[in-house]
């Protein structure tokens, strides 16, 4: 756990500065008392000072190795990939191609990957979770979803 | 006597039809979260917040305060029947409540919870009703200077006794602020930290960053690993015999008291209020050393504890505007989504949503007792259902829920980027309670900061010339010190054990 403690205190001191460089942008100080970059420039030097007490912490202190499952196996790995990527295509093609269709392909890409059903079974939960959400969200719920170049 | 006109008040509100038929949706949606392994009351409330936003504001609360209190019970259903609990709070209730079902008493131990946090659950509402009144007389005296000290206090309640490491907590609450203060300046009225993206113009919405956390977060967590289908022991009775009831009796009452009191305190979490009921019986027990073999008390106390704890824990935000958990803070954001700031200012300008809220937690107790027993073995063949398709369809309901909080694709963007946020967080120890207090309050932090420095002249002094705010940044200061003082003896601890097993 030692090198992870300590990869995550140089990263968050790196967006500690980042921070701090920013709110230097912004007034400190106005007028009428303290400006935009007050809270900002406290909150960056906070951080900073907190993530040096992470480091010299987790460098004096953590003796725990790191846990077998701290990085997930080739399997795991691809579930999670498949989730990510299958939310950022379903974000780029939600209005080009509608609700229904974007959150069809969805479910039956993650039904497949995540595990493994009759191909029936696998049909029936993503129309149900696409066609069925989209109609209780639209009538019952009356929120408006996107309807693509199909016309569904 | 007032608190009680205003209750009957309450009643006549949360009795409405549509109130009671979102409580009951509430009760049901949130025992289906509690039941499903891996997806707590934060991330169940941050994924059905999108229900909600059709609603009127009163129902919308009504049915996310039946939520939560439902995944409480759902919880114990699986901790029972599968030795898996639904949340952390029903952990300890795997120790006794499978041992029973191992031995075919599954049911007596699901009836007892269910009595058990019924009656937990309608005392602490009604300590809420009488407490509330006057904490909210007293809150009202509070300006910038005094509510700066109380969200500081409570803040630091949270980091000192939430159990994870101080300086991973009290980073957290730093990043929490930090999200918070994208968007527009709360006093000078500019954008900052946008970088000329539109969507950021208005800050993060509450929802996606949540549901991306605590929902996505949780997810990846367990797909992680290969999820295979179904469990579930064998069910028998659920009437428990008259000794079951007459061995529940006094631990009933006692994890009232201590769920009720631990939950008044900020940052004291349910898995405290539960391990400490726990400990309580076992220690008053005639037969000690029957516990982990299958003992009623076991399972009575510590689940009468935990729903107590739920209700009280609503009284700093009630009262004072401050959320007591991660959980009470997503239920905080939906308050402000729908335009009401919780605190004592919300009794004077809305009392038929504080008294219609507060007596349907006690409508809420009895339709969970009434819903939860006889549909336990629902509950037992949804755990039935595979993993992989139960987590495909709360996938789609999280994308569409995030999307449908502004009818933008960026907010599934800001959704999955803190799902990954969520699950780093959980992997490198970071607690997400204090980040989600701190996104929730940094606005108010940050405003009631710059107005006392305002009115001071940019002068820290002010803190110390209101005897409400110093005592309380006193009481601050002195949570802050014993626990990093707890975290400095445990890690000397931890090495003194890591170099003698070397």
């Amino acid at each position: 756990m030692k090198r992870s403690g300590q990869v995550t205190a140089v990263v968050l001191a790196g967006l500690a500065v980042f921070v701090i460089r920013e709110a230097v942008t912004y007034d400190y100080m106005t007028a009428i008392g303290p400006g935009g970059g007050f809270f900002p420039l406290w909150l960056g030097a906070i951080l900073l000072v907190l993530s040096v007490g992470l480091f010299v912490q987790v460098t004096a202190t953590e003796t725990r190795p790191l846990e077998p499952d701290f990085f997930p196996r080739r399997g795991g790995l691809v579930r999670i990939v498949t989730i990510l990527v299958a939310i950022a295509f379903t974000a780029a093609l939600l209005k080009p191609l509608g609700f229904r269709l974007t959150m069809l392909a969805f479910l039956v890409v993650l039904l497949r990957v995540l595990g493994r059903q009759h191909p029936l079974v696998t049909a029936a939960i993503a129309v149900i979770g696409s066609f069925g959400v989209a109609y209780v969200f639209t009538h019952w719920l009356r929120v408006a979803l996107p309807v693509g170049a199909f016309g569904i | 006597m007032e608190s009680l006109e205003l209750l009957a008040y309450g009643f006549s509100i949360a009795l409405e039809p549509t109130n009671l038929a979102f409580a009951f949706l509430g009760c049901l949606l949130g025992t289906l979260i509690g039941v499903l392994p891996g997806l707590g009351p934060a991330g169940g409330i941050a994924i059905l917040i999108s229900v909600t936003f059709s609603l009127d504001p009163i129902p919308a609360i009504i049915m996310l305060c039946s939520i939560y209190y439902g995944a409480m019970y759902g919880g114990t259903i699986t901790s029972v029947l599968v030795n898996t609990p639904g949340e952390a709070a029903s952990a300890i209730t795997c120790l006794e409540g499978y041992e029973m079902a191992k031995r075919g008493r599954a049911g007596a131990a699901l009836a007892i919870a269910a009595i058990g946090s019924f009656i937990g659950g309608t005392i602490a509402t009604f300590g809420l009703v009488f407490v509330a009144k006057p904490l909210s007389t007293l809150a009202l005296r509070f300006g910038p200077v005094e509510t700066f000290a109380l969200l500081v206090l409570g803040l630091s309640l949270i980091v000192g006794l939430g159990g994870a490491s101080v300086i991973r907590a009290l980073i957290a609450a730093v990043l929490g602020m930090m999200v918070a203060m994208v968007g527009i300046d709360p006093n000078m009225g500019y954008p900052r930290f946008a970088f000329g993206v539109l969507e950021l113009t208005d800050g993060f919405d509450l929802v996606p960053v949540v549901m991306g956390l605590f929902g996505l977060g949780e997810i990846l967590l367990n797909v992680e690993k290969q999820i295979t289908g179904s469990l579930a022991a064998p069910m028998s009775s659920l009437v428990p015999t008259r000794r079951d009831l007459r061995d529940s009796g006094a631990p009933i009452l006692r994890g009232t008291a201590i769920g009720f009191f631990l939950g008044l305190i900020p940052g004291v979490n349910a898995v405290i209020a539960t391990f400490a009921s726990y400990a309580a019986e076992k220690r008053l027990s005639r037969n000690p050393a029957g516990f982990g073999t299958g003992m009623i008390a076991g399972v009575a106390g510590p689940e009468t504890a935990n729903n107590a704890h739920h209700i009280a824990a609503l009284v700093p935000l009630f009262t004072l505007g401050v959320p007591a958990s991660a959980t009470i803070a997503i239920i905080m954001g939906a308050f402000m989504m729908n335009g009401l700031v919780p605190g004592p200012f919300l009794f004077i300008e809305r009392p038929d949503v504080v008294w219609g809220i507060i007596a349907s937690l006690y409508v809420g107790n009895i339709i969970l007792l009434v819903l939860n027993l006889p549909l336990i073995p629902v509950w037992v063949s949804l755990l039935r259902i595979p993993y992989p398709i139960l987590f495909s369809l709360i996938l789609g309901f999280i994308v569409v829920g995030a999307y449908s909080v502004s009818n933008s694709t960026f907010d599934i963007g800001v959704m999955a980027a803190f799902g990954v946020i969520g699950y780093a967080a959980k992997k490198l120890d970071f607690p997400l309670a204090p980040f989600v207090l701190t996104l929730v309050l940094g606005g108010a932090i940050e405003r009631s900061l710059r107005t006392s420095l305002q009115i001071s002249g940019g002068s820290f002094r002010i803190f110390a010339t209101s005897p409400i705010a110093a005592t309380l940044l006193a009481v601050a200061a002195a949570v802050a010190v014993i626990a990093l003082v707890g975290g400095i003896r445990a890690a000397r601890a931890g090495r003194r054990s890591g170099a003698k097993a070397e």
